[in-house]
């Protein structure tokens, strides 16, 4: 089969074709999900380097348990989860102070932008935000990240992230509300109203 | 009128109020100056954030992350060869010796003329006090030997092996 066409297959059919023994064939899942697992993990880890040592981590680990996955999920859940985990794993190892990077969901997160006010002015507000999702705790950036990035659903990203739906909404209104006060203080919506 | 609470304007945002309350919260949002910067700026943020872009790994990712995997493959089936050899030269060795003693054993009692179950017994009996003579006396020299020189022989293969695969050292390409 040519790669164009391996290309329309679904994750499970390309699944099944790697553990019939075509090992190439994992490249076209690494190419369907590198871009968006990367975009995570540089967001959680908020540095290039070392997000696609992880990734690179992750795949592996996923190719190697790809005998064992039973399609019990998506095979981009399982493969965003093992991301997910393997950063936090990243946090903790790198001894920082994971409580700070993890913010815990009870905690209130406060953003600040701390460069000078006319130059916010004078920037695209894309630019602003792009800025401020780097400064989020790094599960508020997950979240972040797999909602508008991933474009998943809030009940993927619990399943993601192992917490209940409820507290994945608290964590995006939370983040959202953040980003909002950003804007407010330095007018930037000026040019919406 | 109080203001509209940010979790409010959130789930609006995310379509997941009745028709009812979504027309009370424009009424709201119309009437009220603040409730409309407020309004404005949160869906500025979700508008801006659906638009973000996806960042992208290095051209070279996928090349280099399969060679790895053909890499990591490679090196585990050398492993399955590995083992497999080094336990056939085992199984080898350990039949060389099993064959000795039961055709010294058998030598021994082929005069006999005793039923087959004293045969069996005494022939287990004779098995065994040859097997406890291979490990004293004249024998042991032989089978320590045998053992000695299978092990350094294994320790050497396994040792090359390691090297050439870098495991101990946690890298596999």
């Amino acid at each position: 089969m040519s790669k164009l066409e391996m290309r329309n297959l679904t994750d499970a059919e390309i699944i099944e074709s790697v553990k019939k023994g075509n090992q190439t064939d994992y490249a076209i899942l690494v190419d369907r999900y590198k871009n968006k697992a990367f975009s995570l993990l540089k967001r959680m880890l908020k540095n290039d380097f070392d997000a696609e040592e992880v990734l690179q981590d992750c795949f592996l680990k996923a190719y190697n348990g790809l005998e064992n996955f039973k399609f019990e999920s998506s095979f981009s859940t399982w493969f965003y989860r093992i991301a997910y985990n393997t950063a936090v794993s990243r946090l903790s190892l790198k001894k920082r102070k994971i409580e700070n990077d993890m913010a815990s969901i009870d905690d209130q997160i406060h953003l600040s932008y701390s460069d000078n006010s006319a130059d916010v002015e004078q920037e695209e507000l894309s630019v602003v935000l792009s800025r401020l999702i780097e400064k989020l705790p790094a599960n508020y950036a997950a979240v972040i990240n797999l909602f508008y990035m991933n474009q998943l659903s809030c009940e993927e990203i619990s399943e993601i992230m192992q917490i209940s739906v409820a507290n994945v909404k608290v964590m995006l209104y939370r983040s959202r509300n953040s980003l909002k006060e950003i804007i407010l203080k330095n007018n930037l919506t000026r040019e919406l109203l | 009128m109080n203001r509209l609470s940010d979790e409010i304007l959130n789930k609006y945002i995310d379509n997941e109020l009745s028709e009812e309350e979504k027309l009370k919260i424009r009424q709201q949002i119309q009437s009220s100056e603040e409730d409309k910067k407020r309004f404005a700026a949160l869906q500025a943020v979700h508008i801006n954030l659906k638009k973000e872009h996806v960042p992208e790994v290095s051209p070279d990712f996928t090349s280099r992350l399969m060679s790895k995997i053909m890499k990591q493959r490679k090196a585990k089936n050398e492993q399955r060869v590995f083992i497999f050899s080094i336990g056939s030269v085992f199984l080898i060795i350990l039949l060389i010796i099993i064959g000795f003693f039961i055709s010294s054993t058998i030598n021994t009692e082929s005069s006999s003329s005793v039923s087959i179950l004293n045969t069996i017994v005494s022939f287990m009996a004779e098995f065994g006090s040859k097997i406890s003579l291979g490990f004293s006396g004249k024998y042991i020299s032989i089978v320590g030997s045998i053992l000695s020189f299978s092990i350094i022989l294994t320790a050497y293969f396994f040792f090359d092996y390691k090297k050439h695969t870098n495991h101990w050292f946690g890298k596999t390409n």
